[in-house]
């Protein structure tokens, strides 16, 4: 009876549909950070991809290739313009998923969600999703189709800009060792791995959107998998993918499965055959962790009170507090997550190819230190339903609207606005700064001298204008918000 | 790495621009200041700070060492630079307590709005000064 009624309550907070997913307050908050942080972020990506890249291909490449064409390869001009307009392109698909979602959060009305929703098809919250085996909550099959989608428009960009890092990692995969100094891969391997990679991922994405629409009817007797045993699952899951490119390598190099891809088998030694346990020993962790993780459940019901004495770093976390902490956080794994992911996957297989070494290890951890206090910071809000009750604690204790620019702002809308555009504020103020200190340094010579060509000084202008008006834009938009949202922060 | 005439023309032009946007704050807050103040307040403020920029020129002149790495140039510079605005507001905000007697919060608004000004239009007249360049 209690698990009914609660299920009758989630229904009732359900206040949006997103992409034909209901979504309820907290998911609501969560994407609406999400596409705020998108809006600037990826507006300033762009930016820079169309002023130095797109700019660097039309005004430099191409009059090169131009002047003496028979010098450059064939599908030289396709292997520069294709990474530069794909990452265009999917930076603009991510600009105009913000503004879309950022418009339909800020324009929502819960009159015209119900009339819409007659006459549509609605994903409903109280359902579970079956992906790979693993129950998932509604929440759970929302993340899982945002990551789908992502890594769909990051596949092809992997694939077509095949100069990135992870081509890098991949060939490294390819390398097996012969010797403390030797190792030996083959030409099919190299050319072929990336292609298969990028398909499965695509094909496992695309499998995950529609997984992730469809569900059952949930019941109290169903138990779902926590969210840690989620990314336990998804991490392991990507780390066995990996590996199975050198498990096969293995077996296509120094085996009779050599004689498929017609090329000749190499003759196994004792490094080779250490190397093969390693990966077997990892491909085994990775079906432990797996599997464990199919054993982390809970029941979809699990609820915590709202403690007083939620604390961060120390810090009492008040409603208010909270949802600026996990504004900054989020912002926090976006800006420092990549960074921190790139650097452990590269050093990761560095240290698993060249012998562990205590220093690369500090040197792995160092960078995503901001990254781990961002996810502590998340945890902290959003786990045992704790993000719903703040803002439930925020809502109902005042109503404070304001207008930012033709939307009206509810309270918790003006505190997340408010915390996002310090933010952003700091950033673009440093990144005029960094402008100026190149533009000062160019003027003083101590950076690259000027050019002989007065073609590339006109181009630098173009491109600093560009970047200078974009940033000043963003700055003044960000000023705008602290401006019209600062009372949310003063009040109660 | 210092341009004298760059400085002093940047000088002259914040100090146009200053008196012109805390005249333009002052009135938008309904406050009844003389024009006065506000030339005193912007030449003592953008005086002070040209010489102390001046200094941290004259030294980096003096003392710079070119290194081997563009990277490590630029990170010097770069914390020269977050070094120079941290003092210009902090400057900015304590001649504006002193002298309008205003409170903290107004202070960091208007300073911040000139200093961020300062900067883009500082930008503006970099941008245009490697065109000159090739001009003459």
């Amino acid at each position: 009876m209690k698990v009914e009624e609660k299920y009758e309550s989630s229904l009732n907070d359900s206040q949006l549909v997103l992409l034909g997913f209901e979504l309820n307050r907290s998911q609501t908050t969560l994407i609406l950070i999400l596409s705020f942080i998108g809006l600037f972020m990826v507006t300033f990506e762009l930016a820079i991809g169309i002023s130095f890249n797109l700019f660097q291909f039309i005004f430099v490449v191409i009059p090169t290739y131009m002047e003496y064409p028979e010098v450059y390869h064939d599908l030289y001009l396709y292997y520069y313009f294709a990474p530069v307009i794909t990452g265009i392109i999917k930076s603009s698909i991510f600009l105009f998923l913000s503004v879309y979602v950022l418009k339909k959060i800020l324009n929502h009305n819960s009159h015209n969600d119900i009339k819409k929703k007659s006459k549509r098809k609605i994903i409903q919250q109280d359902r579970i999703v079956n992906w790979f085996g693993l129950k998932l909550s509604h929440g759970q099959s929302l993340f899982i189709f945002g990551l789908s989608l992502v890594g769909i428009l990051y596949s092809i960009e992997f694939y077509i800009g095949s100069t990135t890092y992870l081509s890098r990692i991949l060939e490294d995969l390819c390398f097996i060792p012969e010797g403390p100094n030797r190792a030996t891969t083959h030409i099919i391997l190299l050319d072929n791995v990336p292609i298969i990679i990028t398909v499965i991922f695509i094909a496992l994405c695309l499998y995950s959107i529609i997984a992730s629409r469809r569900g059952k009817p949930a019941s109290p007797s169903k138990r779902i998998v926590k969210n840690y045993g989620l990314l336990i699952f998804i991490g392991s899951f990507i780390i066995l993918l990996f590996i199975l490119i050198r498990f096969f390598s293995h077996l296509f190099l120094f085996t009779d499965l050599a004689n498929i891809l017609g090329i000749s088998q190499n003759a196994p030694n004792s490094y080779q055959t250490e190397d093969f346990f390693r990966v077997i020993a990892i491909i085994i962790i990775c079906l432990i962790l797996m599997t464990l993780s199919y054993f982390l459940k809970e029941s979809p019901n699990d609820d915590t009170k709202l403690n007083d004495k939620i604390t961060w770093l120390r810090i009492k976390l008040t409603p208010k507090r909270a949802i600026i902490l996990l504004s900054l956080a989020i912002l926090g794994i976006i800006v420092f997550g990549f960074p921190s992911l790139t650097i452990f996957a590269i050093m990761g297989i560095s240290n698993y190819l060249y012998n562990f070494r205590v220093e690369s290890l500090i040197s792995i951890i160092i960078p995503c230190i901001p990254a781990i206090f961002s996810c502590y910071a998340i945890v902290k809000v959003v786990k045992k339903h704790r993000l719903k009750k703040f803002i439930d604690a925020i809502e109902d204790s005042e109503e404070i609207t304001c207008k930012w620019f033709k939307f009206n702002l509810n309270l918790l809308n003006s505190v997340i606005f408010f915390s996002l555009s310090i933010a952003f504020s700091i950033f673009f103020i440093f990144s005029l700064i960094l402008m100026n200190v190149n533009a000062r340094m160019l003027i003083s010579g101590i950076s690259i001298p000027y050019s002989v060509n007065i073609f590339d000084e006109f181009l630098w202008i173009i491109r600093f204008v560009i970047m200078m008006s974009v940033n000043s834009l963003l700055l003044a938009v960000n000023i705008y918000t602290i401006k019209k949202t600062k009372h949310s922060i003063k009040s109660r | 790495m210092m341009n004298i005439i760059f400085e002093i023309s940047r000088y002259i032009i914040f100090i146009i621009i200053g008196i012109i946007l805390i005249i333009w704050y002052w009135k938008k807050k309904g406050w009844d200041v003389s024009f006065k103040v506000s030339l005193i307040f912007i030449f003592i403020w953008k005086t002070i700070i040209f010489f102390i920029f001046l200094g941290i020129d004259l030294l980096i002149e003096e003392y710079w060492i070119i290194s081997y790495y563009y990277f490590y140039d630029e990170i010097i510079y770069l914390l020269i630079m977050i070094f120079r605005f941290f003092i210009n507001i902090f400057l900015g905000i304590t001649f504006l307590k002193i002298i309008y007697k205003q409170k903290m919060q107004e202070s960091i608004v208007i300073i911040l709005m000139i200093v961020i000004i300062e900067i883009i239009l500082e930008n503006i007249i970099l941008l245009v000064y490697p065109f000159l360049y090739f001009l003459t």
